[in-house]
C-alpha cells in the first residue's frame, strides 16, 4: 500500500514539470493533428459494451486508420463475428471499421472506414538521438492527451527493434502516433515496460504495410490467419538464422564450454542458489532470454527464446544418493501460457546421445499450434549421464517457432560444448 | 439304532456331547441335558426326542428368539430331524451328527511350502531388519543435506510403528480365529509388506533406465505393488498358515483388500483422466541412473537429430 502509494506520489510529481514545459509546439500540434487521431474499440455484439480500446491515427488515406494488431487482437481471433471494430473521434462520432492488414511481428494493423475520417498524417524516417517527440493517444479512456519525451534510439533486436521512448505511454494509448516537430509520425505507440519507459514502432514498417495495401487498391487481405502464420513462420526462420550466424559468446560451466550470451541477441544471468552449510552438493544456474516476444493474443506471446544450463557438483556424495537429486531436478516445464485451444500436447523424444566425447540423455519435446500452420513450441533437456558425483542439464525453451529452425538451433548449441576437465 | 452326537459350534474349537438317553432338553437353564450360556438362547429352548423306531423330532418349546433347522424356521409343533442336521437355536448354532462322521485330517504343520521359512523366527527377524535398512537407505538417499543420524531414525519410527501395529493387528484376528498367537508369520508379512514396494521401485527405475521407458515402474509399481502385494500376501497368510482352502483364502484376500485397492483404484482412474486431458508439461522419461547401464547406444549427435526429426512429426493438419 505504502510502494503504490509513494508510487502514485511519484508519478504526479514527474507529471507536474512535464505539464509546466508544455510549449507552443505541443499546443499546435495537439490543435493541428487532433482530426486525424481517433479511438479504436473493440465491441462486443453480445452485450454492445467495448471489450478493449487503443487509439489510432489516419494515414495515407482519409479513410485509412493505423493502430496496434494488439488493440485489435480480440477482434481477429474472435473470427466467428461476435466482436466488430468502431472508431470514435475526438469530436464523438463513431463508425464500423474495417479490418485491411496487421503485421503481428512489429505489432501493427491497418482499418478502413467507409467514411473521410480526417487529414492524413505523413510517416517520417526516425530522427536522431534526442529530438523531442510528442506522442498522442486516449490514456485509459480518460480524453486524448499529448505527452511529450524524447527519442532514445532504436533498440537492438532483443527489443523487437523498436524506439526507446522517454515519455510515459499508458494503456489506451497503444496504436497512437508519435510525432516529431514537422507533424510527421515516426513511431506508433506500443506498450509500457516499468515506470516512464516506453516503446514505439518505427512507422518504417507502416509505409511497407501501407504501400502494399495501396497497390492493392486498399483491399483488406483474405485470410488473416495465413497471412499471420506466414509472417511468424518467416520471422522465427530468419531469427534462428541470424542467431546461428551470430557470434556466441562461449563461457566454462563446469567442466564444459557452453554457448551463453549472444551481444544484441540474448543476455544471461546467474541465478544460482546462495550455498547454504547444510548442502552436499552445489550446483551453478545460469539463464539465457531474448526478453522480447510477439504478442498474439491474451496469455498467448510466441517468439521467447530461454536456454539455462546447470551444473551439479557432488563432492563426495555416494553416487547413487547424488543422483537421486539430479534425477529430482531433471524435469523441464515451458514458460509459455499457450493453452489447449493453441497448442497441441507436447509429444517427446528421448535417447542417448554424445555431445563432446560426453554421454547425455536428451529429450526433444515438440507441440503444435492449431491457428499458425507450421509453428511449434520446442522444449528440450539434456542431461549429462557417465559421471559418477557430476551432473549437467541444459534445458532450451523455444515458442513459436518452426521445428525445422528450432533444430538447426539447437544443433548449433550443442556442437558448441566443448568438455574441459 | 445309531447313536449321535450333538456339535456346538464355536469358533475356531468345536465341543461335542454325545446323546445316550432321550429326551434331550437344550437350553440356556441349568438344569438342562447341554447348556448354551449363550442369551439369544431361551432358559428351555429345544427338546429332543426318539420314537421306537429310532427316529428324532424336535420339539420347540419356545419362539421367543426362534429356532431353525436345515435354514427353516420351526414352529410348534414336532419335526422330524434327518442326520445330520444344523439347528440355529437364537444366535447359536448346533450340529446333529452321527457317530460314524469321519474325522478330517489332521494338519501336520502350520506353515507350509512357501510360507514354511517365513514361519521362522531367524526369517522374520532377517526380513523386519531388511524392511527397516530398506526405509533407511530410501530416506538416506531422498535427502540431499548434511543430517544427523537421529534424523534418519526419526523419520523411521512412523514405519516402525506402523509394522508393530500391523504385526499385533494380524496376529490378534488369528488369535480369534486359531486361538493361538502367531507373532512371527504376522511379522513377517507386514514386513514385506514393507519391503517390497521399495524393491519394486528401485528395480522399476532401474529397468526404466536401461529401457527409456517409464512402463517398467508403470507395472512394478503401479501395477504389482499398488494392486496385486497386499492381496497376494492376504492370500499366502490365509492358505500357508491359516489353512484356509484356495478360494476361501482368495475371497477373504479379496474382501480385506478392497478398501485400499478401491481407493488406489480411483487413484489411478483420474491419473489417467488426466493424462488424456492438455497439459502444459511435457511427459518424457527422466530417470537417471549413476550406473548409466542402457540398451540403446548413444548415438551420434547427427543420428539422434534425424532420429528424432522422423519420431516427431507435426500433430497439426498443415
Amino acid at each position: 500500500m505504502l510502494l503504490r502509494l509513494f508510487l502514485l506520489l511519484a508519478t504526479l510529481w514527474v507529471a507536474a514539470p512535464a505539464c509546466a514545459e508544455n510549449t507552443s509546439s505541443s499546443i499546435s500540434i495537439y490543435s493541428d493533428v487532433e482530426q486525424s487521431v481517433y479511438q479504436v474499440q473493440v465491441i462486443n455484439l453480445q452485450t454492445g459494451k467495448k471489450n478493449a480500446i487503443g487509439s489510432a491515427f489516419v494515414v495515407m488515406d482519409p479513410t485509412i486508420l493505423a493502430t496496434n494488431y494488439h488493440v485489435v487482437s480480440t477482434y481477429i481471433n474472435n473470427p466467428k463475428g461476435d466482436f466488430a471494430l468502431d472508431y470514435l473521434s475526438t469530436t464523438g462520432e463513431t463508425g464500423r471499421l474495417e479490418l485491411l492488414a496487421v503485421d503481428v511481428i512489429h505489432d501493427l494493423a491497418v482499418l478502413k472506414a467507409t467514411t473521410a475520417l480526417g487529414k492524413p498524417l505523413q510517416i517520417a524516417k526516425i530522427p536522431p538521438k534526442g529530438t523531442r517527440l510528442y506522442s498522442l493517444g486516449n490514456p485509459m479512456d480518460k480524453g486524448f492527451s499529448i505527452v511529450e519525451g524524447t527519442n532514445n534510439g532504436v533498440m537492438k533486436s532483443s527489443d523487437d527493434n523498436n524506439i526507446l521512448f522517454s515519455g510515459s505511454l499508458n494503456p489506451g494509448m497503444s496504436g497512437g502516433p508519435t510525432l516529431i516537430d514537422t507533424k510527421e509520425v515516426v513511431g506508433v505507440n506500443v506498450a509500457t515496460s516499468g515506470n516512464g519507459l516506453s516503446y514505439l514502432v518505427p512507422a518504417e514498417y507502416l509505409a511497407i504495410i501501407l504501400e502494399r495495401l495501396k497497390l492493392n487498391n486498399f483491399k483488406a487481405d483474405e485470410d488473416i490467419f495465413q497471412r499471420l502464420s506466414e509472417q511468424l513462420l518467416n520471422n522465427a526462420d530468419k531469427y534462428v538464422q541470424r542467431l546461428r550466424n551470430m557470434a556466441w559468446t562461449s563461457e566454462r560451466i563446469g567442466h564444459f564450454m557452453v554457448p551463453m550470451d549472444i551481444p544484441g541477441a540474448t543476455r544471461c544471468w546467474d541465478n544460482s542458489t546462495k550455498p547454504s552449510p547444510d548442502d552436499l552438493m552445489h550446483s551453478y544456474f545460469t539463464q539465457c532470454s531474448n526478453e522480447s516476444s510477439i504478442y498474439l493474443d491474451d496469455d498467448l506471446e510466441v517468439g521467447t527464446l530461454a536456454y539455462e544450463y546447470i551444473w551439479l557438483d557432488g563432492n563426495n556424495m555416494m553416487p547413487a544418493r547424488f543422483y537421486r537429486q539430479y534425477e529430482a531436478m531433471n524435469a523441464s516445464v515451458s514458460n509459455s501460457g499457450a493453452g489447449k485451444q493453441d497448442v497441441s500436447n507436447f509429444a517427446c523424444f528421448t535417447d542417448f546421445t554424445a555431445v563432446s566425447g560426453q554421454e547425455f540423455k536428451l529429450t526433444i519435446c515438440r507441440r503444435d499450434y492449431f491457428n499458425y500452420a507450421g509453428l511449434s513450441d520446442l522444449l528440450v533437456t539434456a542431461a549429462l549421464v557417465g559421471n559418477k558425483r557430476e551432473g549437467m542439464l541444459f534445458n532450451l525453451d523455444m515458442t513459436g517457432t518452426t521445428f525445422t529452425s528450432g533444430m538447426a538451433l539447437l544443433q548449433r548449441m550443442l556442437e558448441d560444448f566443448k568438455w574441459q576437465k | 439304532m445309531a447313536k449321535m452326537m450333538i456339535e456346538i459350534q464355536t469358533r475356531g474349537l468345536n465341543q461335542y456331547q454325545r446323546l445316550a438317553h432321550f429326551p434331550v432338553t437344550i437350553g440356556r437353564a441349568l438344569d438342562n441335558d447341554v447348556i448354551l450360556s449363550d442369551r439369544s438362547v431361551s432358559p428351555h429352548h429345544l427338546r429332543l426326542e426318539q420314537d421306537e423306531d429310532g427316529q428324532v423330532f424336535v420339539h420347540n418349546l419356545v419362539l421367543e428368539n426362534g429356532t431353525r433347522l436345515n435354514e427353516h424356521p420351526l414352529g410348534e409343533q414336532p419335526v422330524q430331524v434327518p442326520i445330520p442336521s444344523q439347528l440355529v437355536l437364537g444366535d447359536r448354532k448346533l450340529r446333529l451328527v452321527s457317530m460314524d462322521t469321519p474325522v478330517e485330517n489332521t494338519y501336520v504343520s502350520h506353515c507350509r511350502s512357501l510360507f514354511a521359512p517365513l514361519c521362522k523366527p531367524f526369517w522374520a527377524i532377517m526380513l523386519l531388519f531388511m524392511a527397516i535398512g530398506g526405509l533407511l537407505v530410501n530416506d538416506y538417499l531422498d535427502v540431499g543435506l548434511q543430517k544427523d543420524l537421529l534424523f534418519y531414525f526419526s523419520g523411521l519410527l512412523p514405519s516402525l510403528l506402523w509394522i508393530l501395529f500391523w504385526t499385533l493387528a494380524i496376529s490378534g484376528i488369528t488369535r480369534l480365529i486359531t486361538h493361538r498367537w502367531e507373532f512371527t508369520p504376522a511379522l513377517s508379512v507386514v514386513a514385506l509388506f514393507s519391503l517390497m514396494p521399495l524393491v519394486f521401485q528401485e528395480v522399476g527405475g532401474a529397468l526404466n533406465y536401461f529401457l527409456t521407458s517409464d512402463a517398467p515402474t508403470m507395472w512394478l509399481v503401479g501395477g504389482v505393488s499398488d494392486f496385486l502385494l497386499l492381496p497376494v500376501l492376504v492370500y499366502a497368510y490365509l492358505h500357508w498358515v491359516l489353512n484356509q482352502r484356495h478360494l476361501p483364502a482368495l475371497g477373504f484376500a479379496l474382501v480385506l483388500s478392497a478398501l485400499p485397492l478401491g481407493l488406489r483404484a480411483i487413484n489411478l482412474l483420474d491419473q489417467v483422466t488426466a493424462d488424456k486431458e492438455f497439459s502444459s508439461d511435457p511427459y518424457y522419461n527422466q530417470t537417471l541412473s549413476s550406473l548409466n547401464i542402457h540398451a540403446r547406444p548413444a548415438l551420434p549427435l547427427a543420428d539422434y537429430l534425424k532420429k528424432a526429426t522422423e519420431a516427431l512429426p507435426s500433430q497439426v493438419e498443415e
